[in-house]
């Protein structure tokens, strides 16, 4: 069927885009980046022409087919009769072949010994640049064109065109570096691909063996992971739901307190808390001072190792789980814990057979939550792990180290990244078809049942030495930047934050001479770029989940939520085994940085986004669409403006996440862009705790301010009186 | 859209602005850029990147990693490197790096000014390498803390396997630190590759941490979190200056290794010019006289460089007649880490 | 300025929906007069919903075809198809006032803002809404917030205007007071309307032509009076008006009247299409008289249950052919276990198939 106008307008604008891409923007990625224009004064050489110049030019003839993709849906401009079929067979031969010439000549020229042998040498490749970037896209959404003359999506170009975009994003930014990394273990010292190197990696002692019940000290990696895991699991369900039922079922008055501590931890950089930890506990830390004066126990080592790390990682997620169980605690209804009563049961029995049962799914939940959180923390072994590995700083060393073993660590990452998606499997499958939530919309007059008093004793006394703990580590924390060496030398000082934040007078201005200022103004700048990116993704999966029904959706969303599982250090690695060598070669740049953070946090925002949509009447896009709106101007002028609070709710979860990330990003850091954290992890690594804690606290109070601004902001604006509810943000780091 | 959310859109995107114009102000220096690797402390580095920065107007953009790290980096960009010099950090990468042929070879006209040890290493590594300072290995104890302990500080290697040190000394691990590997190859040259062996399997139950860091059992020997750390001598002095601490640092009775702490181009990066302009400009007196400025007290290799007071004395100091080529070598450096891993790591 | 009636006739052929294999919407032809009131009536998922979203574009028909004054829109996107929907939930767009949602679909390039928004007020007060212009639909009443989205289908001028349940979130009073001003304007505009609702009392009341669907299918289509007085089978006899079904042998035929027997009674009974010896007996309160069981001749029933209910009087009697419920006018009273006679008036019943 020929197209409508509008369809053949569509194509005509993608068409001359895509021949601009082949025939003006420069080909190949440039060296100073292409947004600072310092090409255009040599263009066009060889190394900044368009694929047309290369190709008649530059012996770079392979580059001429590409052409054939946007030749090819040429004639369905003119009305042909399988127009559909070769706008579809256009994008998807450009496609194919932008990317097969990519693999196949590299750096050195042919990238198989045989292909050289058969066609003689070809100069060699680049990264690809912006002209292939624009080139692919185009191809791309002449794909979906295709698709959508054919009638998928009702027709709606705008439709298929945003999944076909979103999906092939996802899998080149998540799906394509875990293959890549699954790939790198099994190479083998030679260079070349055995199966049984993978097997050998896999099998090795350093990860299975279970020396530590055989008189060694320690087992292998994987268990010291699952064990650890495991048991922060087990105390932070435990703590979480103590402090859910504190504030939820108890007379408890400082619930802001409660509140605020449930957002720092998403604003604390990984690894702080475990600072903290060795400035109490170290063995020179003020609490053991106190300790080995006042009960003459001699300071010792305890807190380097599982101890240690269990303490912190316990610390650190708590108030995630806390978050979850509040949720629940919360959807009880209290009817039926009256029910319970007017049966004669008393507060135990009724806690027993009605509220703890009811409680149990999202105990499981919020174990999984601390499972895989404790797996995916990074920053706190690094600090405090000791002599006690666990697989995501083995990853981190085994390719950082001298070791320099791409091979181990990817086999790492796959034995890690089995555990996480486990643990997400399991999650879905089991805890998904038992959700007793009892809320059904309707009021509820119940007044929650009273704790039975020896429960309520138990919970305040678990609480509130945690409470006071947090609070004291936080104020160590702060404390730490302003004295030289807190604990060993406790005269206070300025000198930290000098070194870090220090501004001099020059004689052209100001001048930024402290050391903390590169890296802070690119955490800022990138994270800023990341955060509209990670929620404009974010949201776009979300409204196409949540609204759209398509052939293969099940597993798109499946796939959207597992890179959610994907452990920082795994992405780190997996970006560097990818994006290392031509055709996508995007390491040392800060666009590698953004990617990374919004592939990270976009689960988040499509959370975020499938809560309030899941609260927005359906029929409101059905109803603009009556009224001769199309699928883009509804989303525009009917979602977008009630999805505000999850844009908020991205945003900032997507800014402060990238501001706080560390597992992924130390492997992409590079000279231009070091990150804040990256940084303070290279201070922490030299013991030097002054100007790390001082860094730290000012990111905290930072982003502290940010999310102050922003939630002002949301405040003032409350055009719609009608409220949506604004999902928790939650995640994995 | 509504307006709050587009405003604070728009202040995003000025605040992006306002930043990345307060970068090209800086970049907009026409003399180029440099992309430098560098191993030694922060401060160091960025003493040495500002200073030269002043006196070439090159832009520097530095990357701080220590010498295991940046090696595997540069071997991971080899096909497409994006550093230009690796400046600082101890030798066996730097080595290892031009054996790999990794790193380009250069003769600086300011060889001739270098003392003997920085030429050897220069010629060690066919020319791709040149050293810059020199540090001992040693190790070091906080004052105070022996006196808690009440126990006897040690002289000698071997002192370092008492019992009375049980749980008190910590070292990096060889595997992700060239200091600690330093230390096994100096032990190897000492006592014979079986007794070295047997000597660290002893040592081994005094060790409570085997660091990833090379300098870090000196900050933790200055802190406390451990007795003695074994490192460099330089960088146990380091902390006692810094922070005020009655460190002591030993030079061992038996002799010790030492690095050379070495600089090298990296072979194909983007600015070789400027990469010759800071070799050339690093090996000056003035630019060797930097490092105590930056409270790091290696010995400089240019024979007209000033000698820090803090510093180790070096002729208090008993080197071994270290053989770099051999324990530089990444074949030897393989196997020592291998058996090291089987009979040291694996009984963690 | 008015709004203007540019009415058409809605056809639908053989129109098909199946999800996977899940059967929607069996087979449905009907035409729409332009100008008329066709209501689409079944219980919930019978398919009346999904055919009206077929017609509205929101949904794409497995097979089959759907033209609007002749123009075959089967592969349309709703935004092009010259129809309008009022919603159940009224799909008001909460952010925006209730003159930018009644202006909201004037999208027409063509039309300058100012007489968008005069034509818009129009709408505004044909529904009786003149002066809410900045009100947020948060503020307004249910019933308000109804005519809101009525106003915004009609400002439109649809060639077809489909209702989605509109009254089903209202309570009883002024659902009948809404449906009433639905059918008032609908007549003085002569619009082509399509409504769907589950509720029969609502579907006699405003339709020029009811057609009953049940699983996916037509059961009956007709005017009010044809489906009450002469269901086509005992599943539309049951939906609309609630009547008793007893089970009856057909004895024979005449013209359009047929003798059936239930117990020992034989009675003569409109029955116009029916074939086949078993059918029931639609037995609908009006065609009822209860007695004293001494005073009149009839069918004796004993009464389970009396319950009054101001205007009228409902019982649930026990017969010999099964139980039977019934309404009757207050004034005479029988207690419950009261034995009381039946008298039939066949003017009012019918028969239908039994399968």
């Amino acid at each position: 069927m020929a197209g409508s106008a509008q369809q053949d307008r569509i194509l005509l604008a993608l068409l001359a885009a895509g021949a601009a891409g082949l025939a003006l923007l420069p080909w190949y990625a440039i060296e100073s980046g292409f947004w600072s224009f310092a090409w255009l004064a040599s263009y066009p050489d060889a190394s900044t022409a368009p694929a047309t110049l290369l190709a008649a030019f530059h012996e770079r003839p392979w580059l001429w087919p590409l052409f054939l993709g946007l030749l090819l849906p040429v004639p369905a401009l003119f009305g042909h009769r399988r127009a559909a079929a070769l706008v579809l067979a256009g994008g998807i031969f450009g496609i194919c072949y932008l990317f097969l010439q990519g693999f196949l000549i590299g750096l050195r020229g042919w990238s198989l010994p045989a292909l050289e042998a058969m066609f003689g040498p070809v100069p060699p490749q680049d990264g690809l640049g912006t002209g292939a970037l624009v080139a692919g896209t185009i191809f791309l959404l002449l794909i979906a064109a295709g698709m959508a003359r054919r009638g998928a999506m009702r027709g709606d170009q705008f439709l298929v065109g945003a999944i076909a975009l979103v999906v092939a994003s996802i899998l080149l930014f998540v799906f394509f570096p875990i293959a890549a990394v699954l790939v790198e273990a099994a190479i083998d010292a030679a260079g070349g691909f055995s199966l049984g190197a993978l097997l050998g990696r896999l099998t090795t002692e350093d990860i299975w063996s279970l020396g530590c019940f055989a008189g060694q000290r320690y087992c292998g990696v994987f268990w010291n992971s699952l064990w650890l895991a495991v048991a922060t699991g087990i105390t932070t369900t435990l703590l979480g739901l103590a402090f859910a039922l504190l504030h939820k079922r108890t007379g408890f008055r400082a619930k802001g307190l409660l509140r605020l501590l449930a957002v720092l931890p998403i604003i604390t950089p990984p690894f702080v808390i475990g600072l903290g930890i060795i400035l109490l506990f170290g063995r020179s830390g003020v609490g053991t001072a106190l300790i080995s004066d006042l009960f003459g126990i001699p300071p010792s080592r305890w807190i380097y190792g599982f101890s240690g790390l269990l303490l912190v990682q316990t610390l650190a997620f708590t108030p995630i789980a806390y978050l979850v169980l509040i949720g629940v605690v919360e959807g009880i209804s209290p009817s039926m814990e009256e029910a319970a009563q007017t049966l004669r049961a008393d507060r135990w029995r009724t806690f027993r057979t009605v509220t703890w049962p009811l409680l149990r799914p999202g105990l499981a939940n919020a174990f999984l939550i601390g499972f895989v959180e404790s797996l995916a923390d990074f920053g706190n072994p690094l600090v405090l792990g000791g002599n006690y590995d666990v697989l995501s700083t083995d990853i981190f060393f085994a390719i950082v180290g001298s070791q320099n073993d791409p091979g181990r660590a990817s086999a790492l990452s796959i034995v890690l990244l089995f555990l996480t998606l486990s643990a997400f499997v399991l999650q879905r499958q089991w805890l998904g078809r038992r959700s007793y939530t009892t809320i059904s919309g309707k009021g509820d007059a119940g007044i929650p049942a009273i704790l039975p008093r020896g429960l309520r004793v138990l919970i305040y006394a678990a609480t509130m030495p945690w409470l006071a703990f947090t609070v004291l580590l936080y104020l160590m924390i702060l404390a730490g930047g302003f004295v030289r060496s807190l604990g060993l030398n406790n005269t206070p000082t300025f000198q930290h934050y000098i070194t870090a934040f220090g501004i001099d007078w020059g004689p052209h201005g100001i001048l930024w001479s402290g050391r903390a200022w590169p890296s802070f103004f690119t955490t800022i700048e990138l994270a800023a770029i990341a955060a509209p990116l990670t929620a404009a993704i974010g949201l776009l999966t979300a409204y196409l989940l949540n609204r759209q029904n398509f052939f293969g959706k099940n597993s798109f969303e499946f796939l959207t939520m597992l890179s959610f599982a994907i452990p920082g250090t795994v992405i780190g690695i997996s970006y560097i085994v990818a994006f290392n060598v031509p055709p996508i070669e995007l390491t040392g740049t800060g666009l590698i940085l953004v990617i990374c953070f919004v592939f990270r946090n976009m689960p988040v925002s499509i959370r975020a986004g499938l809560a309030t949509l899941s609260q927005i009447d359906k029929s409101l896009d059905e109803c603009s669409l009556t009224l001769r709106h199309g699928s883009f101007a509804t989303m525009r002028r009917v979602i977008l403006p009630l999805l505000r609070p999850a844009i908020i709710a991205s945003l900032v979860y997507a800014f402060v996440r990238a501001i706080t990330s560390v597992s992924a990003v130390i492997f992409l850091v590079s000279a231009q862009y070091n990150l804040a954290t990256a940084y303070i992890v290279g201070r922490v690594e030299i013991s030097d705790f002054g100007v790390a804690i001082a860094y730290s606290s000012v990111l905290i109070l930072c982003m502290l301010a940010a999310i102050g601004l922003i939630q002002l902001g949301v405040g003032e604006q409350r055009r719609a009186r009608r409220t949506f509810g604004t999902p928790a943000a939650l995640g994995t780091s | 859209m509504t307006r709050s959310f587009a405003a604070a859109r728009l202040s995003a995107v000025a605040a992006a602005a306002l930043i990345s114009a307060a970068m090209a102000v800086t970049d907009a220096r026409a003399e180029g850029n440099l992309t430098i690797y560098c191993s030694v402390q922060e401060e160091w580095c960025q003493l040495m990147v500002n200073e030269f920065q002043k006196a070439t107007g090159i832009t520097v953009a530095m990357t701080r990693k220590s010498s295991g790290e940046t090696f595997a980096q540069v071997k991971a960009e080899a096909a497409n490197p994006k550093g230009d010099i690796w400046w600082g950090g101890t030798g066996d990468p730097h080595l290892q790096a031009a054996e790999e042929g990794l790193t380009e070879a250069y003769e600086s006209s300011m060889l001739k000014d270098l003392n003997d040890w920085a030429v050897s290493q220069h010629k060690t590594g066919g020319g791709k390498t040149v050293g810059i300072y020199m540090g001992a290995l040693g190790f070091g104890y906080s004052a105070d803390v022996l006196k808690e302990k009440g126990v006897e500080g040690p002289k000698c290697w071997a002192d370092l396997t008492k019992t009375d040190y049980k749980g008190e000394v910590q070292i990096a691990n060889p595997n992700s630190s060239g200091t600690a590997y330093t230390f096994l190859a100096t032990m190897v040259q000492i006592l014979g590759e079986e007794d070295a062996f047997a000597y660290l399997k002893k040592l081994n139950g005094n060790v409570n941490q085997y660091t990833k860091s090379g300098a870090a059992p000196a900050q933790a020997a200055s802190r406390g979190e451990t007795l003695i750390g074994i490192t460099f001598q330089h960088d146990l002095v380091t902390p006692a200056v810094t922070s005020d601490v009655p460190m002591v640092v030993v030079s061992p009775c038996e002799g010790t290794g030492f690095e050379v702490g070495s600089m090298s181009i990296i072979k194909g990066g983007p600015n070789p010019d400027n990469a010759k302009k800071w070799y050339d400009w690093a090996l000056t007196p003035e630019a060797q006289a930097l490092g105590a400025q930056a409270n790091s007290f290696q010995v400089p290799s240019n024979k007209s460089a000033p000698i820090p007071e803090a510093a180790p004395k070096l002729s208090e100091i008993k080197l071994i007649n270290y053989d770099f080529a051999k324990y530089g070598s990444s074949e030897e450096r393989k196997r020592l880490l291998s058996r090291w891993d089987k009979e040291i790591g694996a009984a963690q | 300025m008015t709004i203007v009636n540019r009415s058409a006739a809605v056809v639908l052929e053989k129109v098909r929906k199946q999800y996977g294999v899940v059967m929607a919407v069996e087979e449905v032809s009907v035409t729409i007069e332009a100008g008329t009131l066709v209501t689409l009536l079944g219980p919930s998922g019978c398919g009346k919903t999904t055919t009206l979203r077929m017609v509205a574009g929101l949904e794409m028909p497995t097979a089959g075809r759907i033209l609007i004054g002749d123009k075959d829109v089967t592969l349309l996107p709703p935004n092009e198809r010259d129809v309008s929907m009022v919603f159940q939930s009224y799909a008001l767009f909460p952010h925006m006032t209730v003159l930018e949602n009644v202006s909201y679909g004037l999208a027409d390039a063509s039309l300058s803002k100012a007489r968008k928004l005069e034509k818009a007020r129009e709408g505004l007060r044909l529904v009786g809404l003149d002066g809410y212009d900045e009100r947020l639909p948060s503020e307004l009443s249910g019933g308000q917030q109804q005519r809101v989205a009525c106003a915004r289908a009609l400002v439109l001028e649809p060639q077809v205007l489909l209702f989605d349940e509109p009254l089903s979130n209202l309570d009883a009073k002024l659902r009948r007071r809404m449906r009433e001003e639905i059918r008032e304007l609908q007549q003085k505009l002569e619009l082509t309307s399509i409504y769907v609702t589950h509720d029969q009392e609502e579907a006699l009341a405003v339709s020029d032509k009811i057609v009953v669907m049940n699983q996916g299918r037509i059961a009956q289509e007709g005017t009010p009076a044809d489906l009450y007085e002469r269901p086509a089978d005992s599943f539309v006899a049951d939906f609309i008006g609630a009547a008793n079904l007893i089970p009856c042998e057909i004895l024979r035929r005449e013209d359009a009247l047929a003798i059936v027997r239930f117990g020992d009674t034989e009675l003569r009974v409109r029955a116009p299409r029916i074939s086949g010896s078993a059918g029931y007996l639609v037995v609908r309160s009006a065609a009822v008289a209860l007695a004293d069981a001494g005073a009149a001749r009839g069918l004796t029933a004993t009464v389970r249950k009396a319950t009054y209910l101001g205007g009228h009087w409902e019982y649930t009697l026990d017969t010999p052919f099964g139980s039977l419920f019934l309404a009757q006018p207050v004034g005479r009273r029988f207690e419950q276990g009261a034995t009381v006679a039946l008298q039939l008036d066949p003017q009012h019943l019918s028969v239908v198939a039994r399968t």
